[in-house]
């Protein structure tokens, strides 16, 4: 299997999971075109060691594996594995009893300008100072207002896309966002950040 | 693990662990069980709509104007509390069910709800339609034990001679008329002569009577009607109706 991200990305996703129903080899292109993005929304939603964080992406993969049989084909294919791993983590942390923390993941650029206009907020410091600020709010968020800013603003998952993912209705997930924004300017007020 | 390599490894697991993926049939069966349970909720869920219909339909309501209590009293000692109750949780299991079918998740709660409360009315109506309703009522009326306290507090209703009102049977001796109640008491029943012409009756016919009690078993009726629910319950051999009363129910209208 030597076809990179790129040529992946051209299949369609769907023939994707047919293939490696017939052939577990094909599973390889899935694994490929979703480990980095699953990497980060992992990371976004937990504060694992990289060790840990392969222990977790492998699980979500395995899982996937197992259950191909359960997509929908109605369903985007990225929605599906996104609401795999996101109910993976929560899971997870609840079997720990812990409240999942998001990770320092550095956020890029383009992320930032979608968060502040998401948001409404200006971006006043340097890149790297706001992203450690944004990240800083973002872990004192409560889980579910973290989840929905990070599938919105960083994943740019669409609304449709997040009510699959979080299986809850559209109109729920917009105004859980709402709500997100206003505890994010809340919090970041708390802690004294301007933005 | 390196991460370069995840995907390799990944699959290197796969293989020498000899994962596959769960048959389809796994997944299907899971869906048509919350599609079965919902269709079973959706039909008894109608059916109590039908029953409900039924009985409050053929409630009499004119007589309810008529009582001394006052109609709200009557129509909230008539309610038929148990179906009611029933359907508040057919109405539930079948949302539930909806909500937690493949795509149901897109959907608000609210929204289920009302959808499942209004497929359930259409389909009881037309279960209403084709008699459904006084089939149950008519069934449970012979067989449940516990109809008149629970499925159909109207009798329980009619059954109070002390607050002027009454249920039972007609039965005719010379043109004069007496009311076998449900537990067997044979009730003498005065008609004022403006209400008597209105009547048809015959014997067996099910009655429900306002009036007043005049002596232990004398009954002084001011208004008479023609019950229909609970009609197969108080037409029940058991009652003690004379001629034992197998003859006498082939003899019922609604059985003809």
């Amino acid at each position: 299997m030597t076809q990179n991200s790129q040529e992946i990305k051209q299949k369609n996703e769907r023939d994707l999971v047919a293939a490696s129903l017939a052939n577990r080899d094909a599973f390889l292109d899935i694994v490929k075109l979703y480990e980095k993005p699953l990497s980060s929304y992992v990371k976004r939603l937990t504060k694992v060691d990289e060790d840990e964080l392969q222990d977790i992406l492998q699980e979500i993969f395995i899982k996937t594996y197992l259950n191909l049989n359960d997509f929908n084909y109605g369903l985007k294919f990225s929605s599906w594995i996104y609401r795999i791993a996101h109910n993976h983590v929560i899971s997870r942390y609840r079997k720990l009893k812990a409240r999942p923390e998001g990770n320092a993941v550095n956020i890029d650029e383009e992320g930032l300008k979608n968060l502040a206009d998401g948001i409404d907020i200006r971006i006043q410091t340097d890149l790297n100072l706001a992203s450690e600020e944004i990240n800083k709010i973002l872990d004192l968020l409560d889980e579910k207002y973290r989840e929905v800013l990070v599938l919105k603003f960083l994943e740019e998952k669409s609304y449709e896309e997040i009510s699959d993912i979080l299986k809850k209705p559209s109109g729920t997930v917009a105004s859980m966002i709402n709500r997100a924004k206003l505890a994010f300017k809340a919090e970041a007020e708390k802690q004294k950040i301007k933005f | 693990m390196k991460t370069n390599n995840f995907a390799e490894h990944l699959l290197e697991k796969i293989k020498t662990e000899n994962i596959s993926p769960k048959p389809r049939w796994h997944f299907l069966l899971k869906n048509y069980v919350v599609w079965v349970f919902g269709a079973l909720a959706l039909i008894f869920g109608s059916a109590a709509i039908s029953v409900i219909i039924y009985l409050l339909k053929y409630n009499n309501w004119e007589m309810g104007l008529r009582l001394d209590g006052g109609f709200l009293s009557f129509f909230l000692m008539t309610l038929p509390y148990l179906w009611l109750i029933f359907l508040g949780l057919f109405i539930f299991v079948l949302s539930y069910n909806i909500k937690h079918s493949p795509k149901g998740y897109r959907y608000p709660f609210s929204f289920i709800i009302i959808f499942a409360i209004l497929i359930s009315i259409i389909l009881g109506e037309l279960f209403f339609l084709v008699g459904l309703g006084r089939k149950i009522d008519d069934i449970l009326g012979q067989k449940a034990p516990s109809y008149a306290r629970m499925f159909n507090p109207q009798l329980g209703f009619w059954l109070n001679p002390e607050a002027g009102r009454l249920a039972g049977l007609a039965s005719l001796n010379n043109g004069d008329l007496s009311i076998i109640d449900p537990s067997g008491k044979v009730w003498e029943v005065i008609i004022p002569a403006e209400i008597s012409n209105d009547l048809e009756l015959f014997n067996g016919q099910p009655l429900h009577l306002i009036g007043e009690a005049t002596a232990e078993t004398t009954f002084e009726a001011k208004l008479i009607k023609i019950p229909q629910a609970g009609r197969a319950f108080m037409s029940q051999p058991r009652h003690g109706f004379p001629g034992g009363s197998k003859e006498m129910e082939l003899k019922l209208p609604w059985k003809k």
